[in-house]
């Protein structure tokens, strides 16, 4: 078997039966690895189960960003609203970002929700959709 | 009433909401005009991708952990480690009359510095060709203004007729040609006044050409006024392979939208032979297996797509129609390599150039033997078909007579007769490069030739005779070019009026 595909086995056997990542199956399997695996192989393993696990791990954690301080209450019809797009229960950062100039940024994964006046304004610098 | 208000606002701010969404990947690898991300697990096949500095990119290869695109335009500015996000969109381009007599690039963008263009509808490059519900057979024709063409390989709106040979054969020449005679019939026909009357737009698209080439073609088409009826998709060999691979495609989306707002339009690959290559390439870069010539898989589809694309729709779908005049370089006249097969068996006929004749000063150097035209005669005027009709035939068996004639000299009177009006026929099919003529002339000039009043020159003056009697119909006979063009055929009374035009001709001409 390839390390491709044990790595894939190992990314299986990390997430707990709620969809989450479980950083004690992950420690697990990297032990397993240096045990079992000769060491010049399992560099070549842990590389690309760390290359499989980082956008999944990034998947579950959304990042809120905003240009200034947002209420808790708002914060919370945020969480809600990634909740219910991701369809997952997820880990929540947030982080105060004042090239946003206004507005929010939600990054959960390759996914990023964004209404802020600095994406408006680049949209309207670039204005160059072909369609 | 607040309510109600509340709750439209608030379906407003979930679209909206959705709409702010983007998938966006991270690019791992770049070279060549082909970028590889991770991320991007929503795009969808042949997606727009959009990078910084307003490059974008067509998402290609959709793998398990990465994605492969092709770069569009300029990709200098573009780095490892940049955000690529998806658009939602398929890669569009603008359509419509606002691009007639613009230079643009694969993404319509203009290249002739005459300002923007303001298109009003955008069509996407990769379109599903209309199905066999909406077409309809080929039935008018497409004239050419090349007498060969016309009269022996006719060609019809709608058909796709391939144009191969070797380098420097002319067959750009007779695309060219094909597009002037086109301006040259609308005009003839928009100043009419009849309301019958369907002019044919033009879009040449230069795969894989030097700029120089462009600018001559550019230049050629102005010179002749067609550039009014003409859009010019550009992509020069400079360019990178994603734009020569998409290039057909944006040409054949302007030219469907012709098609299907009821109008006629001929689309012009030059060539298909530098857009199978350049996707050759692509594909060797997003590293899928190659198989014969190194050409991939779908090489067949590639084509095959596009040209199917051209059709004629049936009234119930506008009546449009979308001619296709795909163009194939062959080495060394090898007709049996692996994209000019692919290509003649999607095509309806091909015209096929020879250098030999060529080098022996027949032009166009159209090999009439293997050259054929599997839908067009339907679509010929029946005046061309009473003076034609046998022209094929009469050409095939002088060729075979030709070939034994030069190994002796008995020959019987009717090989005689034969022979010589073949070597005739040859002269009177010589024709020089931007000098289309119009379907009435041909006619006129292939009656003269089969009624025997260019029997008696010598053959050497055939050339000269041919001239002169085209200047005498221009000028005395413009009446009878008419009648040919408004009554189709020839009946008995406009025969008797050509033979005496012909005598009066005959007496100007020693």
């Amino acid at each position: 078997m390839n390390n491709k595909a044990l790595a894939r086995i190992l990314l299986k056997e990390s997430i707990s039966p709620d969809g989450l990542v479980d950083s004690a199956r992950v420690s697990a399997a990297c032990d397993y690895v240096q045990e079992h695996v000769p060491t010049m192989r399992a560099l070549e393993l842990l590389r690309e189960y760390m290359r499989m696990l980082k956008p999944v791990l990034a998947s579950e954690t959304a990042t809120i960003e905003s240009s200034g301080e947002l209420s808790p209450e708002a914060l919370a019809l945020l969480e809600d609203f990634v909740r219910k797009e991701s369809g997952r229960d997820l880990y929540f950062e947030k982080k105060i970002n004042p090239e946003l100039l206004g507005g929010i940024r939600i990054t959960c994964g390759d996914n990023v929700w964004e209404n802020s006046a600095s994406s408006l304004l680049e949209d309207i610098a670039s204005g160059n959709y072909p369609s | 009433m607040n309510e109600i208000l509340k709750e439209i606002s608030s379906r407003i701010e979930k679209i909206e909401s959705r709409n702010r969404k983007k998938n966006v990947g991270e690019i791992i690898g770049l070279a060549d005009g082909v970028a590889r991300l991770t991320g991007l697990s929503e795009v969808m096949y042949n997606e727009m991708v959009e990078f910084p500095n307003g490059v974008f990119g067509i998402a290609l290869n959709l793998g398990e952990d990465e994605v492969g695109c092709v770069l569009l335009g300029d990709t200098s500015s573009i780095k490892e480690g940049d955000e690529g996000k998806t658009t939602g969109k398929l890669l569009s381009v603008p359509v419509g009359k606002e691009l007639l007599g613009r230079v643009v690039d694969v993404l319509g963008r203009p290249l002739d510095g005459k300002g923007e263009i303001f298109a009003k509808e955008y069509y996407p490059v990769e379109k599903i060709a209309p199905g066999i519900l909406p077409r309809k057979s080929v039935n008018q024709p497409l004239q050419t203004g090349i007498l060969e063409i016309d009269a022996m390989i006719p060609i019809g709106r709608g058909q796709r007729e391939l144009i191969i040979g070797d380098r420097s054969t002319g067959k750009t020449a007779i695309a060219l040609d094909t597009i002037i005679n086109q301006a040259r019939i609308n005009r003839e026909g928009l100043a009419s006044g009849d309301p019958d009357f369907r002019p044919v737009y033009s879009i040449y698209v230069a795969i894989g050409q030097k700029n120089a080439n462009i600018a001559r073609t550019i230049q050629l088409l102005e010179a002749n006024g067609a550039m009014e009826y003409t859009i010019i998709v550009a992509a020069a060999a400079s360019e990178n392979a994603a734009n020569l691979y998409i290039s057909p495609y944006s040409g054949c989306a302007m030219g469907e939208w012709f098609m299907q707002n009821g109008m006629d339009a001929l689309v012009v690959y030059d060539d298909l032979s530098k857009h199978a290559a350049a996707y050759r390439q692509v594909s060797l870069l997003l590293k899928r297996p190659s198989g014969r010539e190194a050409y991939p898989g779908d090489v067949f589809y590639l084509h095959s797509r596009l040209l199917e694309r051209a059709a004629r729709l049936n009234e119930e779908n506008g009546n449009g129609s979308l001619t296709a005049l795909p163009i194939i370089e062959t080495q060394q006249g090898d007709v049996s390599a692996y994209i000019p097969t692919n290509v003649i068996s999607i095509t309806d006929g091909q015209i096929f150039l020879e250098t030999d004749l060529f080098n022996q000063g027949v032009r166009p150097a159209i090999s009439v033997g293997i050259s054929v035209s599997r839908v067009g005669s339907s679509a010929q005027m029946k005046a061309f078909k009473q003076v034609a009709g046998k022209l094929k035939g009469e050409y095939a068996q002088y060729k075979e007579l030709a070939a034994f004639a030069q190994f002796g000299s008995d020959i019987d009177p009717r090989t005689k007769a034969i022979i010589d009006k073949g070597d005739r026929l040859v002269e009177i099919l010589k024709q020089t490069n931007n000098n289309p003529k119009s379907a009435a002339l041909e006619i006129a000039i292939l009656w003269a030739l089969q009624n025997g009043f260019f029997g008696d020159i010598d053959v050497k003056k055939i050339s000269d005779a041919k001239s002169s009697f085209e200047s005498h119909m221009l000028s005395r006979g413009d009446k009878i070019l008419a009648r040919i063009m408004s009554e189709q055929t020839i009946s008995p009374e406009l025969a008797e009026d050509l033979k005496s035009a012909c005598q009066d001709w005959r007496k100007t001409f020693a």
